[in-house]
């Protein structure tokens, strides 16, 4: 609070000598207001000799041009002004001047300048809100539990009435609200509109414990039907009415005109329900499957190169050489990571047998390759900061070279470890280019080893790859990245945080 | 007796120790060896894969042609596309969103380390590290569902056509907005280095505080921000996917002059169509990766020379006289010519 105060007591005082400083040049102005009084006395003069209103005596002297009196005011006059120019001339070309001016430009390009680098740090900040409003306002409507759990695949029903079924008059559905006009009195099912691909279908939202929608069954195989009608909407309805007439009802209507034309029907013979589809589940689920199984091929092995060149390696070429060769990985972009996965793993993961082409094993390989520059460079980092001291008391202690590394290095590296562990799950989240050559872009519904499979990234750039891209459900799928890659972020930053104040103690 | 029975074991124990000691820092330098050979294998397992479909033929008996690979101005899959152009579209492409990108993120940098008031500035910076830590779908997608019909509307305002709004300034933009967050970064870190008694002897000769920022800090911490454009760089000529979504991957020759036309780059071809490609389709790609890693190591190699020659200059140490000399000479050389042929 105190320290807010305080700048805002300084801002105050930048603005006043802001003002004192740049914008009044006092030697000019006295200057100029002598002119001016020079000016209004000589009017005021004038006025007084010939009697006259201010204005009409100086039209008056021009006319009178022998008196005498007017003749030595305008005289004098016209010195006076002409010493006043000449010191304001002067002073224009004084080193005073140019100063004061210089300061007066100045001032103006400094707010120029800050204006200047406010407005650009405003624009990055607008960007990043931007995005994330857009991907949020887009993409919430769709990110349900059905969602996130859901088939991608479409789901298709195909249902009937039993067979012999007949409906009967006196049922009770007195746990429907019978007086809704989106209630089927006669079947005891109360419908919704459920808005798919920005087409509206009939939705059965209720369905009575009477209704004899509980028992429905399959077309093909008369099996009950008993998942539930939560999710699925109705494409069409066939249905029978008590003259044997078959009528057909089109799902994409109002509930009004569907519960009409339903309730003359005595029998349902056919109708199908499909489900939304769209679903992610597959895709998180691989997500999670290619973090676990890549880290357990990354982590050993930059862990590993990292241990090497913090404590065992001296300071050679050769060890020169591996660390530029290690840097110069980061800079690889990440489709060449993608071609080289494709070409050296894809055939190491076929070995598998039952597969073909890219599957989880030749993504997460190539995911290692992505990720050991990080891993290598941050956990180095954490080994160098650790006191020499601390080593130095395990080895004279009696421990050896390798009980020194595993009991006072590696847990003291910690915070690096975890946080390049941080940035490779937010790296294998976020990346898309090399799987798509190294995994494949078939959209799975579990993880699985069996061929392609595609993340959350490459499932975004498969659906907005076709004619008609599925903006909402990319965002809702979108959100799910920004939400894990801020908390990784401030995670992130905590470890630092804490670091920082452990160090300072 | 016994007391011997003692020091022969704990000389054992020592001796198994050390062994387990070579044994192990034996396997963490086998760890960085692997480590360290990585590039070396992508390279050379795309450099023996992108050659193949020039001299192999693939199941249907198609080969590139050479001579088209070089000239051709259009890119087609099937063995008779040219890459130079897209090769100079990708660079052009980049060379634009840098334009965007590298003003606003020194700016931003500035406005973070030296104007805005310490309770922000973490803020601002973990904004900062946000946008960075967004993955490029992401931005493809902002690109996809927001850029194109800002540019499309923009193209109709000023009386271009759009191939609905995927466009090369589509891509340009994207790219800077890629590439702002790597740059501000290492702008900022760079920026907090400068040395601060340098700002405080400007103060002290009456320069204003913005003066003494745009002026001594910038100038100081200008190879910083360089290494941060060449990061960005980086990172423009690689990126695939938010490229591939807005850039709409077409376009012959000259095209990509204009930035409301559609085309391509070394990346976006690559990662085109990859679902359904087989033969040459496939393989072609592999020599467009040839080519990209040569477009980016030559960048980087000329962009590091000049970054070490600025820092040079940074240190006050004399400019090589050799280099300047070479360039004098060129130009004597240069005018000769001009004047002979006037002759």
């Amino acid at each position: 609070m105190l320290r807010r105060i305080n700048y805002f007591s300084k801002l105050k005082s930048d603005l006043k000598n802001f003002n004192s400083l740049s914008f009044k040049d006092e030697k000019l102005e006295l200057l100029k207001s002598k002119k001016k009084n020079i000016k209004k006395e000589y009017y005021n003069n004038i006025a007084k000799l010939t009697n006259k209103p201010c204005k009409l005596s100086l039209f008056y002297s021009i006319f009178s041009k022998d008196n005498e009196e007017i003749n030595n005011l305008k005289n004098s006059y016209k010195v006076e002004k002409a010493n006043i120019q000449n010191d304001l001339d002067e002073y224009k070309k004084s080193f005073e001047y140019h100063k004061q001016r210089n300061l007066k430009f100045r001032s103006i390009k400094d707010l120029l300048r800050g204006f200047n680098s406010f407005f650009f740090a405003f624009l990055i900040v607008a960007l990043l809100v931007w995005i994330i409003v857009y991907i949020f306002a887009t993409g919430s409507g769709k990110l349900t539990l059905d969602k996130i759990f859901g088939n991608y695949k479409t789901e298709t029903y195909s249902l009937k009435t039993e067979n012999n079924f007949a409906l009967s008059d006196n049922l009770d559905f007195s746990d429907l609200d019978l007086s809704s006009p989106n209630v089927s009195k006669k079947w005891g099912v109360e419908f919704k509109l459920l808005s798919v691909n920005d087409k509206s279908y009939v939705a059965i939202s209720k369905v009575s414990e009477n209704s004899p929608f509980n028992y429905l069954v399959n077309i093909n195989n008369d099996e009950a039907f008993d998942r539930g009608f939560e999710g699925l909407y109705i494409s069409s309805m066939s249905v029978m009415d008590s003259n044997n007439y078959l009528n057909i009802i089109v799902g994409q209507t109002t509930v009004e005109n569907f519960i009409t034309e339903l309730d003359k029907g005595v029998e349902i013979v056919d109708s199908t329900f499909l489900g939304e589809g769209g679903g992610f589940r597959g895709s998180l689920l691989n997500t999670l499957a290619l973090i676990g199984l890549s880290l357990v091929f990354a982590f050993p092995l930059g862990v590993g190169a990292a241990i090497y060149l913090g404590v065992y390696a001296k300071e050679t070429k050769v060890t020169s050489i591996i660390r530029s060769l290690i840097d110069m990985i980061s800079g690889v972009p990440s489709i060449i990571f993608g071609l080289a996965g494709a070409l050296i793993f894809i055939p190491v993961a076929s070995l598998i047998p039952g597969t073909n082409g890219g599957n989880l094993l030749s993504g997460a390989l190539t995911m290692t390759m992505i990720l050991l520059p990080t891993i290598v460079k941050t956990v180095e980092e954490s080994i160098k900061v650790i006191p020499k001291s601390l080593t130095q008391a395990s080895l004279a202690l009696g421990a050896s070279k390798t009980e020194t590394v595993f009991k006072v290095v590696l847990p003291n590296s910690l915070p690096g470890i975890l946080t390049s562990l941080l940035l490779s799950i937010g790296r294998i989240i976020g990346e898309s280019a090399a799987l798509v050559f190294a995994m494949g872009t078939t959209i799975a519904e579990y993880a699985n080893m069996n061929g392609s499979n595609a993340t959350l990234a490459v499932h975004i750039w498969v659906i907005l790859g076709g004619d008609h891209p599925a903006y909402d459900n990319a965002c809702a799928i979108a959100i799910i990245i920004i939400i894990i890659v801020l908390i990784l972020t401030l995670l992130i930053k905590l470890i630092a945080f804490k670091m920082n104040k452990f160090k300072v103690r | 007796m016994k007391s011997n029975n003692i020091q022969q074991n704990a000389l054992k124990k020592a001796n198994f120790k050390t062994k387990i000691d070579l044994l192990v820092k034996f396997i963490f330098a086998f760890l960085a060896l692997i480590c360290a050979c990585v590039v070396i294998f992508i390279v050379i397992f795309i450099l023996v894969k992108g050659i193949q479909p020039f001299i192999i033929p693939d199941g249907s008996g198609a080969t590139q042609n050479i001579s088209d690979f070089f000239l051709n101005p259009n890119w087609l899959y099937d063995g008779t596309g040219g890459m130079s152009y897209m090769m100079l579209a990708t660079i052009y492409v980049t060379l634009l969103s840098l334009i965007i990108s590298v003003p606003t993120s020194i700016f931003c940098g500035l406005f973070i380390v030296k104007v805005c008031p310490k309770s922000i500035k973490e803020i601002l910076k973990t904004g900062v590290q946000i946008l960075a830590s967004i993955p490029s779908v992401i931005f493809g997608l902002f690109g996809m569902g927001v850029l194109k019909p800002i540019v499309k509307g923009f193209a109709n305002a000023v009386g271009m056509q759009t191939f609905g709004g995927s466009s090369v300034l589509t891509g340009v933009l994207v790219l800077a907005f890629m590439t702002i967050p790597t740059i501000t970064l290492v702008s900022i870190t760079s920026m907090e280095a400068v040395d601060i008694n340098l700002s405080k002897a400007s103060l002290a000769l009456g320069a204003s505080n913005q003066q003494t920022n745009y002026k001594i800090v910038l100038k100081a911490s200008q190879s910083g921000i360089f290494a941060g454009t060449i990061l960005g760089i980086g990172r423009a000529l690689g990126e695939a996917t938010a490229l591939q979504m807005v850039i709409g991957n077409g376009g012959v020759g000259w095209d990509f002059l204009n930035v409301f036309n559609i085309y391509r780059t070394l990346t976006t071809t690559m990662l085109a169509g990859i679902g359904e490609a087989t033969g040459i389709k496939y393989d072609i790609r592999f020599s467009l990766g040839i080519v990209l890693i040569i477009v980016i190591v030559v960048t980087n190699i000329l962009l590091n020379l000049l970054k070490n020659y600025m820092t040079r200059i940074d240190k006050g140490e004399p400019k090589d006289k050799n280099k300047i000399g070479i360039i004098k000479n060129i130009k004597i050389y240069l005018e000769a010519y001009v004047h002979a042929k006037k002759n």
